[in-house]
């Protein structure tokens, strides 16, 4: 294992009150527990997004984390991901719902 | 128009219930589609779904809502806040994914309690099925 994981908080709801980043630490401790490590990301702050963006670039194993809005992923999150440069298929991404 | 995304701040359902927190140009166009019979949502096409400005559009409607749940067979549906909700249907241009937005819209107008008018690509003109 000992993978280096980026884990990005796709809710739009600031990360201090974010359900999905209670998600994320559990994940994380579980990921810790493995044997791996990792960075989180929220896109909730636009400030961060560059800063996530090169994060996604420079990974190969990205989780995202997402919130129902409306039966489907946010409106912020689709912003985001329309902005997102292409990447190679070694890049592997998963998301938790 | 300015259009804020929603940010799930629960203002709607639980400080001022019906009255988001964002006075926006969103305002006036959620007193249109609470008054309107059907609504045609127009959109561009992004990952096979409708664009992230047209999800916006229903992202906040959160406050036709309230944070009360219902069970309507195998679902848990929120109550909504009126009587009257309009139905919805899709209209997009571009590479979209037909079933997964037609899946989509049944979902989201069922959890309203209204009908689904359908998705349809505009470059292929059909009859709607109204």
């Amino acid at each position: 294992m000992n993978k280096k994981i980026v884990m990005i908080n796709a809710s739009p709801r600031i990360e201090k009150n974010s359900n999905t980043n209670k998600i994320i630490e559990a994940f994380g401790q579980g990921l810790l527990q493995g044997g791996c490590s990792f960075t989180k990301y929220a896109i909730s702050n636009r400030d961060a997004w560059e800063e996530i963006r090169q994060a996604y670039m420079d990974s190969t194993n990205i989780i995202f984390a997402v919130p129902l809005y409306v039966e489907c992923v946010p409106s912020l999150f689709l912003e985001f991901l329309e902005q997102l440069p292409a990447k190679d298929k070694n890049t592997k991404v998963s998301f938790i719902l | 128009m300015n259009i804020a995304h929603c940010v799930g701040c629960n203002f709607c359902w639980l400080k001022t219930p019906g009255i988001c927190v964002f006075d926006d140009d969103y305002k006036q166009l959620l007193e249109k589609i609470h008054s309107a019979e059907k609504i045609w949502l127009i959109s561009e096409t992004r990952f096979g779904f409708i664009s992230f400005q047209a999800k916006k559009i229903v992202d906040r409607i959160m406050p036709l809502l309230t944070i009360y749940l219902t069970c309507s067979g195998p679902y848990m549906r929120h109550v909504t806040r009126y009587r009257h909700n309009p139905d919805w249907g899709v209209l997009y241009i571009g590479d979209g994914d037909k079933v997964l937005m037609s899946d989509w819209c049944s979902r989201f107008t069922s959890n309203l309690g209204v009908k689904s008018l359908g998705v349809y690509d505009i470059l292929h003109v059909e009859e709607a099925d109204l």
